[in-house]
Order: structure tokens, then sequence, then C-alpha cells
């Protein structure tokens, strides 16, 4: 099963789509960079803030409050905003890429693994993550229990495809 | 299959060596199974020594024990976070760094017949949320390719010692060649109607007389 980026009536983005999208300054219009990478919250339930620019301990990003719009072509950081370093161990780890969020292994909190991520359907405008997609499962965010190094850990109740 | 879904999933306890260990908080892979160990006479998984993940992987000087366990998948063992391992003054003894051990790998089977049935060559453990050993796999003397090694319910042991496990003649009846079909031989067994004690003086609950708790290990 392919995620759809529509569920009712709202709009949702898939983060296959938004890496690489263009990231503008809404002070002065220019570019700023490209989305290098998604960075989640601890709990794995939102976008924290996007990996704009630089590398490794000099990676420079854009908190989800600052984003002003979140667009089908680019993203617009909101007048007056600047990037910042990143802000804990969590988000060091997703721009060092020791934790990813497409590709990686899901695993159910019964032991059993389910698949790798495909794609993650997510809110452009909360940032909330919607669902996962594994092995042709939709898995409903509110069955994520965490995102390490090694996995995503899922609720055991998250069927097999 | 689900482990919370369908009917326990059965392995081999010396698959689950090297394993890794994920917590559930973080999904970050803590540890990995070094080895299985379990208390023959009290059929009773007491938990996991481990070793650390990585190409530099060495031994753990944490253990788990079971109570400390969240589930056992056939890809992991899960655990609600670090914190489930256990320093070795605070785990189960069984589990400590220089308890005496008794592997049962090895071990002659024997019916009460005086029927030989060869000797122990693995442990049957159930996995998912209430996982336990649920028998033995044995290798027969008249063993072949077309007559693979044996599998018997564990609750078919009505005695153990150092080299000798003693089985019912009956459980002919519940030997099984393969996993898929073990764990109904082993429900068959449970529900069974009750013989008449066949060796009232060695009831199965009773500890083997060995002067300290038995344990298997794998490594």
């Amino acid at each position: 099963m392919t995620l759809s980026p529509e569920t009712g009536t709202e709009q949702l983005e898939l983060v296959s789509r938004a890496l690489g999208r263009q990231v503008i300054s809404g002070d002065d219009a220019t570019t700023i960079g490209k989305i290098k990478a998604m960075l989640l919250d601890h709990g794995a339930t939102r976008i924290e803030a996007l990996h704009v620019a630089g590398r490794s301990k000099n990676a420079k990003v854009l908190a989800w409050a600052d984003v002003g719009g979140f667009g089908p072509d680019a993203v617009v950081m909101r007048a007056g905003a600047t990037l910042a370093p990143v802000a804990d161990e969590t988000q060091e780890a997703m721009v060092r890429h020791r934790i990813t969020l497409l590709d990686a292994k899901v695993l159910g909190t019964d032991g059993f693994e389910r698949g790798k991520v495909a794609d993650i359907a997510f809110d452009p405008v909360s940032g909330a993550l919607r669902s996962l997609a594994v092995n042709g499962v939709n898995v409903p965010a509110s069955c994520i229990r965490s995102l390490g190094p090694y996995c995503w850990v899922v609720d055991a109740s998250v069927p097999f495809s | 299959m689900s482990a919370a879904s369908g009917p326990a999933t059965l392995a081999r306890a010396s698959d689950l060596v090297g394993r890794p260990v994920v917590s559930i908080a973080d999904g970050l892979d803590i540890a990995e199974v070094k080895d299985v160990v379990f208390e023959p006479d009290r059929h009773a998984l007491m938990g996991f020594t481990l070793n650390k993940r990585g190409f530099w992987r060495g031994s753990l000087r944490e253990l788990l024990p079971t109570a400390n366990i969240t589930a056992i998948g056939p890809d992991a063992v899960m655990v609600d976070s670090a914190d489930a391992l256990a320093p070795p003054d605070q785990a189960p003894v069984e589990l400590q760094p220089g308890s005496k051990r008794h592997g049962v790998l090895g071990t002659r089977v024997m019916t009460n017949g005086g029927r030989s049935l060869g000797v122990i060559t693995g442990v049957i453990v159930s996995l998912g949320s209430r996982f336990e050993v649920v028998g033995y796999e044995i290798d027969g003397p008249e063993q072949t390719k077309s007559s693979p090694s044996r599998l018997v319910p564990i609750d078919a042991q009505l005695a153990l010692s150092e080299d000798l496990l003693l089985l019912p003649d009956e459980i002919e009846q519940f030997i099984r060649h393969d996993l898929a079909g073990f764990g109904s031989a082993v429900e068959e067994f449970r529900n069974r109607p009750q013989p008449a004690p066949l060796l009232p003086q060695t009831p199965p609950a009773q500890p083997t007389p060995l002067g300290q708790p038995a344990q298997e290990s794998f490594s």
C-alpha cells in the first residue's frame, strides 16, 4: 500500500518528497539551502527542525517554529528567524545520519521485525507525523514508540504485511 | 505473526544467541544475547548473559534477568529501557558469574521403560511476551537425514540427573520433528488425561539431587 499525501480533508506531505526542497529566507527571498534531513523530537511524534546547512558539528537547522510556510515547491523561513546549531544529541545523531528516517528497520515491541520504512506522511502545518509506510502497511503515528540508531519501535498491535 | 495475536512462536534457544537486545524507549540496540540460561528442574528461563554490540564486542558485565524482558521475538529481545540490564549483584543467583551451571546438552535420554532415545542437542523456547522453555531437541542413535532430530515436551520430564533425562514411555506419541507442529504437541501433552504416577518417588517438581541449582548454558 502506498502512502497517500491526502487523508480526508487534511493535506499531508511525504518525507521522501520534502527532502531536497528549497529553503527560502522570508526576510530577503534568498535561498538559504535545501532540506538535508528532517529532525524529529525524542519521542518521534513530530518534526522539530530541518537540517538546512553545514555538516556534523557545524550543522545549521531551522526550528519548525520558524517555518513560515511549508509549500510543495519551497519552505519559507519566517521573517526575522535565524538558523541555529543542533539542539541536542538526538538532533546531532540525525544530522550525522546515525539515526535515519527512511529505509530504517521497524521492530514491534514483540521483537518481530515489520520491515523497513518506505515513507513517512506528516502534517506540513504542525509538523506532526501521521503515518509510516512499512512493507505495504500504513502504520498510524499513534503506534510509534520510539526511533533510535537501531530501529523504529512500534506497538505489537501493528499488523504484518 | 504477532505474538499477541496467535499461538506462541517456537525457536531453538541457541538461535537466540547473537540476537540484539533493543530498548523500546529509544530504539537502541543496547546489547546482544551471549548465552541463554535456564533452570531445567523448574523449566524456567532465567535470563541471558550478554555481549556488547558492534565490531569490538566483548562480554558485557550486566545481565538480563527474565523478569526484566518485555518480549522475545525472532528478530530481537525487547526491553523497556536500558535500565532492564542488571548489575551482577542485582541479578538472580543462577545468572551471576561463578554460579554452578549444569548443562543439559549431551545428556542421554531414556524412557522409563529402558529405551534409549538419544542425547539432548537443544532446548526449545516459546517466544512472545509469555516466554518459557517448552521442550528438548534430541538426536537419536538411529538418526539419519531422513529421520531428523526429535522434539519432546519438557513437561514430560520425569527426572533429570547430570547424565540422564528420564521420560515416560508414552512420550513417543508426542514426539515431533519440526517446530511448526511442536507447539500443538506441547499442548496435547499438557492436556492429556493424567496417567497413574509412573515414578511416585520422584515428583516432577522435585529438584534434582545436584546440591546446586542446575542450569543450561549454550556457550
